[in-house]
């Protein structure tokens, strides 16, 4: 299945978007057949990161800031047999949304959330967000980010998602894989990608000088959490933090019954 | 026949629960129910009480006279004193000469049941003192409780035996016909809602909405809807448009605060034409005001609901089964035009409890218009000159919908032809609506004559009854508000105009201006209490003077 599209890419020459759609498109073609494209949706928030629903050929919904989770977690309760990967931008998902994401991990929602954490507000030139480091100068801080960023490994580990993740573009086969793993997981699935915004936070050469990969996912979220904390401005682990298996929400709560009738429930309430 | 009958406790009596059995007795006889309950945002103490109307004809709110007040607690005498004509009280708490005492807690005791199952003994009193067969009470305590109904019984049946070697027997009551079912707005709303294909309810608590949380999250399986509670009214807005992107018909419920909330979702529903239907209960004052008391405050709020333009479809209903039909007919409108929908009801109407005569069948699943072409090359936002496009979901087809100007495939455009002709396109679904509406009850007209009196929500009930009181009155209820039925209005031959509304400003009654150029005298209260029967004739005998 072609999943490029006619519409022209508008993001900056060397935006670490492409290597996400990039590795994203190449994790569908690498897919097991049981997950067939055409059962695929796409789900992206408001951000330079949202366009990407534009440039791949599968059912899509391009939302609102901050709202993906939410979305997504609709579709899944209206059709469970759907695979559902979202998009999200760092503003999206750790400021506007965030509460929306702590949920959709602890709900453990069955779908994929790759969020572009390029640390920086791009779309809206250059403000800080919940990931900017601690003496940032964007837009709206022109004398330093006066707050720590979230580190959104450990957030998500707290919040009880069953699969969390980390991956930098610049090693676009290892993102392949984590994708891949990421959608094959049942549960809710949490990909934060280190995307540099060339324009506004250009990360390309530190990343490149202090990412390192996880030997070994942690077995325990105590070893997960300590390995989220372990990370330094120098040394960033990459890879697979944790993964554990759960019931999923939408197997609890979806209502495959199809009710006896409104006629014989007035009845009940006579 | 046409009584009144209240009983008052605080919170934790289980006044509400009460009031209900004691409903039942009546409308398992064939006779219609109206519960008014009234109570304050607290958990335990207070002053709670219900109102339960009982008559052998249609009725539609409370009345301002009871013949009768069961006190479980000596404080909530007085509130009640003036407009009660006998006062039965526990006469094991406390006492009250000028009241009938019956050792209500002294019997829970003897049966070695908790205080809180006292109020059985108050009903099985009722029971005697109106001459129902006390076996139907039993027979009511059983179909609620099962096994657990044996302490209930006991104590009523005490009651019942206590009333009637001390208490004189008021009207006795004959069966008047077949049992009705009693239930409140927001149930009935759900119901029609259901026999619409109503598949997922997203909610998050909240006043006077959550009755309908409760009732589906406890009938879902019998109903086959799936029922969740989401972090807060932002996402259960967001995930019922989840579920109309792939097909599923999803409503939403809340209150005032939690709508103002869902604006930025409404706005999107609008824009990427995703159906929703959304019950909005009014509640008193702005913020968190009176959260448990009436209100018809947000009409205007709810008109203007998200930001930007788009076809909004919103509706009041006027009493039990109108909350069935409106539930049933805004998700119809919703999905055939693809737009968000507004079930606007306020909390007199939401909880309180009517005796209802439901045409079921008049609601239906209405066939969608469903896209019949070649899949591979589905446009979600076709060009058509009714500016409704066919519908497809996923998986069926690939579907791109979106939040942001589009092209006919749901993809992002910016440029200015484009970007005209798709909002025209989405703007002229109106005309559509308006023309559908025109074929439903847009209004509905009781009683006869020039001195005409508009409603809309709850009120209406209470107008119809005042102003047959008075007479001479045609009572007009605005059903439909947007689109609002000024074709409607100009058929109307008025010669004195009054608007009676629970607020402050006089929200129809302006609407009534802009759209039918209709001055009108307007009778409002914005003290979070409805109208009483007796109390709104006096108001019209005043305003029709």
């Amino acid at each position: 299945m072609k999943l490029d599209t006619d519409a022209k890419i508008v993001w900056c020459p060397g935006c670490g978007n492409y290597s996400i759609l990039k590795a994203f498109k190449n994790a569908v073609g690498e897919l097991p057949q049981t997950v067939k494209p055409e059962k695929m949706v796409v789900v992206s928030g408001v951000g330079c990161h949202g366009k990407i629903a534009n440039y791949i050929n599968l059912s899509s919904f391009h939302g609102i800031h901050g709202r993906v989770p939410s979305l997504m977690a609709g579709i899944k309760l209206a059709n469970a047999e759907l695979t559902v990967v979202g998009f999200s931008g760092d503003g999206d998902t750790f400021n506007e949304g965030l509460v929306h994401l702590m949920h959709a991990a602890k709900k453990n929602i069955n779908a994929t959330l790759i969020v572009h954490n390029n640390k920086v507000y791009g779309l809206t030139t250059g403000q800080a967000s919940a990931t900017s480091p601690r003496g940032f100068r964007g837009k709206s801080t022109p004398e330093g980010n006066p707050e720590d960023p979230f580190n959104t490994v450990a957030l998500m580990l707290v919040a009880g998602a069953t699969f969390v993740a980390r991956a930098f573009p610049g090693d676009i086969k290892h993102l392949t894989e984590i994708i891949k793993q990421a959608i094959m997981h049942k549960g809710f699935s949490f990909i934060d990608v280190l995307q540099p915004c060339v324009t506004f936070n250009n990360t390309w050469d530190y990343y490149r000088k202090s990412v390192y990969k996880i030997e070994e996912t942690p077995s325990t979220l105590d070893e997960a959490i300590k390995l989220a904390y372990s990370s330094t401005p120098t040394k960033i682990p990459i890879g697979i933090f944790y993964k554990k298996d759960k019931q999923t929400f939408e197997e609890l709560v979806r209502v495959e019954e199809t009710g006896i009738g409104v006629e014989k429930v007035l009845e009940l309430m006579e | 026949m046409d009584f009144s009958f209240i009983i008052s406790g605080m919170a934790g009596d289980g006044i509400k629960s009460t009031s209900m059995v004691a409903g039942k007795m009546f409308s398992r006889l064939g006779y219609y129910v109206f519960i008014d309950n009234e109570y304050q945002s607290l958990i335990r103490g207070g002053h709670n009480f219900s109102i339960v109307r009982v008559s052998d004809k249609k009725i539609w709110g409370h009345r301002r006279r009871s013949e009768l007040l069961i006190a479980l607690q000596d404080y909530t005498i007085s509130p009640h004193n003036e407009y009660v004509d006998r006062v039965i009280f526990d006469s094991s708490g406390f006492d009250y000469p000028e009241g009938e005492g019956i050792p209500m807690t002294a019997f829970a005791k003897e049966v070695g049941a908790p205080t809180g199952f006292r109020n059985a003994a108050a009903i099985g009193a009722l029971c005697y003192m109106y001459g129902v067969d006390i076996g139907n009470l039993n027979k009511i305590y059983k179909d609620a409780f099962g096994d657990k109904a044996e302490k209930d019984i006991l104590l009523a049946e005490k009651g019942y035996k206590y009333a009637s070697e001390n208490l004189k027997q008021m009207e006795k009551v004959q069966r008047a016909g077949n049992p009705k079912p009693i239930l409140d707005g927001n149930q009935a709303s759900g119901l029609g809602a259901v026999k619409a294909g109503l598949k997922d309810y997203y909610a998050y608590p909240m006043t006077p909405a959550s009755s309908l949380l409760h009732f589906l999250a406890s009938m879902k399986r019998k109903l086959g809807v799936t029922v969740v509670q989401p972090e807060n009214e932002i996402s259960v807005a967001i995930m019922a448009i989840g579920s109309a992107f792939i097909g599923r018909r999803a409503m939403i419920g809340t209150s005032g605060g939690g709508f103002a909330l869902m604006h930025e979702a409404i706005s999107l529903a609008g824009m990427a034409e995703m159906p929703i239907l959304c019950l909005e209960s009014q509640r008193g004052a702005p913020s968190t005001g009176l959260p448990t008391y009436n209100a018809q405050e947000d009409l205007k709020f709810v008109l203007h609901a998200g930001h930007g333009e788009f076809p909004r479809i919103v509706a009041s209903p006027g009493d039990t089964e109108d909350a069935y039909y409106l539930g049933g007919e805004l998700l119809n409108l919703s999905w055939k035009y693809q737009s968000p929908a507004i079930l606007l009801t306020d909390r007199y109407l939401s909880e309180n409890l009517a005796t209802c005569d439901i045409d079921v069948d008049r609601v239906t699943e209405e066939p969608l218009p469903l896209y019949s072409g070649d899949n591979s090359d589905y446009r979600r936002y076709s060009m058509t000159e009714s500016g409704v496009s066919p519908l497809a979901f996923p998986p069926d087809a690939m579907v791109n919908a979106t939040g942001n100007e589009h092209d006919e495939y749901g993809f992002t455009i910016d440029t200015e032809k484009e970007s005209t002709e798709m909002y025209a396109k989405r703007m002229r679904k109106e005309e559509g609506i308006r023309e559908d509406v025109k074929k439903m009850d847009a209004v509905r007209v009781f009683g006869n004559g020039t001195n005409v009196l508009f409603t809309w929500g709850s009120t209406t009930g209470v107008a119809v009854e005042a102003a047959s009181e008075i007479g001479d009155i045609k009572v007009v209820q605005i059903r439909y508000l947007s689109p609002f039925p000024d074709w409607e209005i100009e058929k109307l031959e008025i010669d004195k105009a009054v608007t009676v509304e629970c607020n402050y400003t006089g929200q129809l009654r302006s609407l009534l201006k802009e759209h039918g150029r209709i001055n009108s005298k307007l009778i409002g209260n914005w003290g979070g209490r409805q109208f009483s029967i007796e109390q709104l004739a006096e108001k019209l005998k005043e305003a029709f003077e």
